[in-house]
């Protein structure tokens, strides 16, 4: 009886749903057909380049990199952004809040039609008259500014940037892990993240040839300890012994690695708050077809300290930091911190026969006045980039410290490289590079968008060795920047995504099952149960 | 058609009338009762005090008003609680909003279980609704951190009562129904989705008799963690099945995390035992007992009431409130306040480095020092190994000018503590202070992406946009002209060192000043006094303060040497005092034990009793005659 009555009131919510889907299709139809604002012909003109943030002007960038969002700094009450090349259609959008999101697709495809090429990007900011009355109240201005140019390789990057994401913590630490970003895009995976393993610590991430099939992750944890986790052609191995920097050999037989008894010093006042000394270190080398753990007396002199290693792209030689080691006590090395100064070194190694040459001073610290850092060799084996800073182990937390160069093909002096320092360093710190699998790109730390937030960065190098403007890593949100609490660290270059997922990873820490190593014992040697690193409560 | 009867249709109006009755008295005892709860929450708990933090709670979220924030919370498993947890809890930090929040969060809780309850005929429905509210109480009462996990547990019963609620269908769709909104249920609540399941299990296998369903959500219940927790988003199985419950590892293993947890495991189960131990015990109501049923109803209700007050009550942790309203006055500033409850917290180490802080900024730390008991190592928490050392520490090095030690703490606490505004606003005041703005915008760039502290940071940041050098900005033109500019990188800074470095660059820096002496003194280091003394005429004093000269009278008396304070008004009457101590001194034949009770009449707050009784690791310095 009733079956009337509620056919109506179906009638009537049926239209009204309709009435409203009606409605916002107009809308939207209206807004797209009216376009967005833009500059007439008659606006006028400034001869200087628009302030934007991040810096995007005048960089060379490779063709598969996501789209370079920027927000205009230029005050304004909005801008037309146009961006154009001499091929394929230009992308313009408008925004009110000044912050320009490119769209993906439609950038990807002019930035691949100009690949070697050029871009132009034409800024427009509109303003306002304040007080008009009549009818120019409504009217806006507009100021058009000088181009920016955006260069593009021809050489493009590898797919995907590994770093480490944590905090600017001292002593402690939270959230933290090993992440992937996917260049072309902003997507962001984790490889490993501390939340797996219940908040330990992860670092020391290592790729062999830029490959993910092999590479090894540290760890350090107070209840699973402190193992180095290798992955090889799929398998986790998890070796029961901390290792710190290390580098794969290129023919992926053989891991090197230093073991650091690292201190933290903390400043009353200077700009960077604490400094970090090795009291000791020593390398070694973890030989995955026997499983073993071997070192030889060149890279664990107990007068040295040795760190930092990295192959050359041959395997022929073994390049690491240096520094004699003039103190027996911890006290007596904690006072002399600002003292310590790394020598450039490398020894010879034959693979086939396991044999080591003699160490050579490559560069030393007297020569330059500096710590030699973190040598990094191109995959051509012409260039090693290093960083230099006026004392230390750690240049992340020192603002003088900057890359240099050095030409593995020039001629020595005084039977020593030469190295050149570069122009893209600031006056922050700039630290933990790393070059592409092409050798055409680097990719670097820097604190200089802010003295305690590392970023990370991207420099072109060309065949002349010639280094161009760096540009950060774009972000989705534009000013993404502007609030972001995460450092982001020890930045790696790899060809494709590592297929290991983090459940995996996360099983072989927690799981006891590890290769237990036998580690030449020296005053850097870990101890047994060695976690995390906590100052010493030690006074004055 | 025919007409009802008359007598049919007054049984049923009258039936109709009793449970429109019987609705309003429900609705009133509810409304009653949540305004009580409500006022307990504000007044007595005070949610303010638990976003606050103290130190304490160190799983407190932080809320970013951002797509970035929104996407990373909802990519994860239990998203939707972490999310809708984290916005509510930023509610806290205004204790009536925040009592607002606990208040629905109980009635919520109520309302699910009544619901389900009277849905599988348990008769007592009515008087149960309130037990979550009394767990919540006892929860909130004791000052821990809960509100994930309890959300979490709330929207599982929300989303059974969902599938209670829909209409009886064909047990298939029934079972499509229920696939599909576990599936929501796990993607919002993680491991609590396991409540719901209970609850649909015992639905369908005891109100409906329904036990191929049943076996059959419980099997989709157990499968669904592993496949899509494991699977989808990538967590171990032991994760997937515990993510948000009290049983995770997020909360177990860390043990400030998890005190008192028993309360919300209480919780946890209420809901699946009481509907089977309701439906399966025949309540008779004491019908056993010859008193009237409304009179039975009223005397058992009140027992009830009267019970459960009791226990939350007891379970009220005043311990825990008087720490964290030391800390929360401390930290706005509201030193008459520190000063009464410090007092009352004599024995706690942070509670004195809160009063000294609070004595110096009312001007009495050199007079009133000694009216309280003291420990050396509470004016700097000297040698306490825990992180809320640096919580409880930064103010303090901050106004005296110890920048690095301050952000050094600070930085410390944003590890330990997560991202509270109240770090980040101290942060971005150092950051500009020591000229690095471009931090100082970063940790202002995320303050502003806050809910309440919004304002603060845009206008800082529009501050800095028009007069980049801040010389507007008194706070940091205090911190810059207090700041330490001599670095002595060490491991750990002794703090006479660090103060006297302070007083080197600016001599009237009070603080550092009247924090030295009292150093000296609470340390018993009266040579180091002396030799610093006479500082006190650079910082502005015409006359020592009280605890000051007695400290000096007791140098001069002891050491038999004179300290040079030209200008300084000394007080006749302290000289009559340790005049009159060395008196019962040499009456009790230097037997300093003996002399305790007399001394302690006429000098228990002075420093000539704390030099003599107060802790320490070498003899005291004898006042003779």
């Amino acid at each position: 009886m009733n079956s009337p009555n509620i056919n109506k009131s179906r009638y009537k919510s049926i239209f009204s749903v309709s009435a409203a889907v009606f409605v916002g299709l107009c809308v939207l139809l209206t807004t797209f057909l009216q376009g967005h604002p833009q500059p007439n012909e008659n606006c006028a003109t400034c001869d200087q380049r628009p302030v934007i943030r991040p810096d995007y002007c005048n960089v060379v960038i490779p063709v598969n990199i996501a789209p370079l969002n920027f927000v205009v700094e230029e005050p304004g009450t909005g801008c037309f952004v146009r961006i154009c090349g001499e091929q394929g259609n230009p992308i313009t959008l408008f925004s009110r809040s000044q912050k320009i999101s490119l769209p993906e697709r439609a950038w990807h495809e002019l930035v691949k039609a100009n690949q070697g090429g050029q871009l132009s990007v034409e800024v427009s900011v509109r303003s306002v008259p304040n007080m008009a009355t009549g009818p120019e109240a409504s009217a806006s201005s507009w100021m058009q500014f000088k181009t920016i140019p955006l260069k593009i390789a021809s050489d493009p990057i590898d797919d995907y940037l590994v770093y480490r994401r944590i905090r600017p913590g001292h002593t402690s630490w939270r959230d933290m892990g090993i992440y992937q970003r996917h260049l072309e895009s902003f997507k962001e995976k984790p490889i490993l993240t501390n939340a797996q393993f219940k908040e330990g610590c992860v670092n020391c991430h290592t790729f062999c040839n830029h490959r993910t099939n092999k590479m090894a992750i540290g760890i350090r944890s107070s209840l699973y300890g402190s193992p180095e986790l290798l992955v090889d052609e799929g398998l986790v191995h998890r070796i029961g012994t901390k290792f710190g920097y290390s580098t794969w050999h290129p023919s992926g037989r053989m891991v090197t690695f230093s073991v650091n008894k690292v201190r933290q010093i903390f400043h009353s006042s200077a700009g960077e708050i604490r400094d970090v000394l090795d009291l000791d270190s020593f390398m070694a080398c973890y030989q995955l077809n026997k499983k073993t753990i071997e070192t030889t007396s060149s890279l664990s002199d107990k007068k040295h300290m040795e760190t930092y290693p990295t192959w050359s792209p041959d395997g022929r030689y073994l390049y690491f930091s240096n520094a004699p080691r003039t103190w027996d006590d911890k006290q007596a090395g904690l006072k002399a911190y600002d003292q310590i100064q790394y020598d450039l070194v490398r020894i010879s190694y034959d693979l086939d026969s396991d044999t080591w040459g003699k160490i050579e001073t490559v560069l030393s610290a007297e020569a330059t006045g500096k710590s030699i850092l973190l040598p990094r060799i191109s995959p051509d084996g012409r260039w090693l980039l290093v960083s230099m800073c006026d004392y230390g182990c750690f240049p992340v937390y020192r603002a003088d410290s900057d890359l240099y160069l050095i030409d593995l093909t020039a001629p020595l002096v005084d039977e020593q490289r030469s190295a050149r320092r570069l122009d893209i360093n600031s006056e922050a710190s700039e630290s933990w590079h790393s070059f592409s699998s092409n050798g055409r790109w680097i990719v670097f730390s820097s604190k200089r968008l802010s003295h305690i937030f590392t970023r990370t960065f991207i420099a072109y190098m060309d065949a002349q060795g010639k280094i161009h403007k760096p540009f950060v890593l774009p972000q989705k949100v534009p000013d993404r920047y502007d609030s972001c609490l995460w450092t982001f660290s020890v930045p790696e270059l790899i060809k494709e995504p590592v297929q290991i997922s983090p459940r995996t990873l996360a099983k072989a820490i927690q799981c006891n099952d590890s290769l237990p190593m036998a580690m030449p014992i020296t005053m850097a040697s870990p101890q047994a149960g060695a976690g995390t690193m906590y100052p010493d409560s030690l006074r004055e | 058609m025919k007409k009802p009867k008359r007598r049919q249709l007054e049984t049923e109006s009258s039936s109709s009338t009793a449970r429109h009755w019987s609705a309003w008295h429900l609705v009133t005892q509810d409304v009653l009762f949540y305004i009580i709860v409500f006022v307990y929450i504000w007044q007595r708990i005070g949610t303010h005090l638990i976003f606050h933090g103290g130190g304490f709670i160190s799983n407190y979220p932080a809320f970013y008003t951002t797509w970035d924030f929104f996407e990373h919370n909802l990519s994860q498993l239990g998203g939707v609680t972490l999310y809708v947890s984290a916005f509510l809890s930023q509610l806290f930090y205004h204790a009536w909003l925040g009592a607002i929040v606990v208040t629905a969060q109980a009635w919520l809780f109520g309302s699910c279980l009544a619901y389900l309850l009277h849905s599988t005929g348990v008769k007592l429905w009515r008087l149960f609704r309130f037990v979550p509210a009394y767990l919540l109480l006892m929860i909130y009462g004791q000052y821990h951190y809960y509100v994930p996990t309890t959300m979490a547990l709330l929207l599982a019963l929300i989303c059974a009562c969902v599938y209670v609620a829909c209409p009886r269908q064909r047990w298939p769709v029934r079972l499509a129904l229920f696939v599909v909104l576990s599936a929501l249920c796990y993607a919002a609540t993680g491991g609590a989705f396991m409540v719901c399941v209970c609850v649909c299990v015992f639905y369908e296998a005891i109100q409906n008799r329904q036990l191929v369903l049943a076996g059959l959500l419980a099997l989709v219940g157990l499968a669904l963690p592993y496949g899509l927790g494991m699977f989808l988003w990538n967590v171990d199985s032991i994760e997937a099945y515990t993510r948000l419950l009290p049983l995770s590892w997020v909360l177990q293993d860390f043990e400030s995390r998890s005190l008192k947890i028993e309360i919300v495991y209480a919780l946890y189960v209420l809901t699946p035992i009481m509907m089977v131990t309701g439906r399966f015990v025949p309540w008779q109501g004491f019908s056993f007992l010859k008193i009237p049923l409304g009179i039975r109803s009223v005397f058992f209700g009140a027992v009830s009431v009267a019970i459960a007050i009791g226990v939350v009550c007891s379970s009220f942790d005043a311990n825990r409130k008087a720490k964290l309203e030391l800390d929360y006055f401390a930290a706005h500033k509201m030193w008459p306040q520190v000063i009464e409850s410090a007092h009352k917290q004599s024995n706690d180490e942070y509670a004195l480095h809160a009063l000294s802080r609070a004595l110096y900024h009312t001007q009495r730390l050199g007079h009133d020092l000694f009216k309280h008991p003291q420990k050396p190592g509470a004016l700097f928490l000297e040698n306490k190994p825990e992180k809320r050392v640096f919580w409880a520490s930064y103010a303090a090095c901050m106004e005296m000018g110890l920048l690095n030690r301050a952000e050094h703490a600070l930085t410390e606490c944003l590890e330990g503590l997560g991202d509270r505004p109240i770090i980040l606003k101290h942060l971005a005041l150092i950051n500009l202070a020591k000229g690095h703005l471009g931090t100082a915008r970063i940790y202002l760039g995320a303050l502003s992406k806050t809910l309440f502290h919004k304002s603060w940071a845009c206008e800082s940041l529009a501050r800095l946009k028009s007069d980049s050098t801040l010389t507007s900005n008194q706070d940091v033109q205090y911190l810059r002209s207090v700041a330490l500019d001599n670095d002595i990188p060490t491991v750990q800074h002794s703090p006479d060192k660090m103060l006297r470095m302070l007083l080197k660059k600016n001599p009237k820096n009070r603080m550092a000043f009247e924090y030295l002496m009292t150093y000296y003194m609470l340390n018993h280091k009266l040579v180091s006094f002396a030799q610093h003394i006479a500082s006190a005429k650079d910082v502005g004093y015409t006359s020592l303060p009280t605890h000051f000269e007695e400290a000096a009278l007791v140098y001069v008396y002891t050491k038999r040497k004179s300290i040079n304070l030209e200008g300084l008004k000394p007080n006749t009457k302290l000289r009559k005092n340790i005049e009159q101590f060395g008196q019962i001194m040499k009456r009790h034949k230097g037997n300093a034990r003996a002399a305790k009770y007399e001394l302690a009449k006429h000098f228990k707050n002075t420093y000539f009793f704390y030099n003599m009784y107060g802790p320490r690791t070498e003899k005291p310095m004898g006042v003779a005659q």
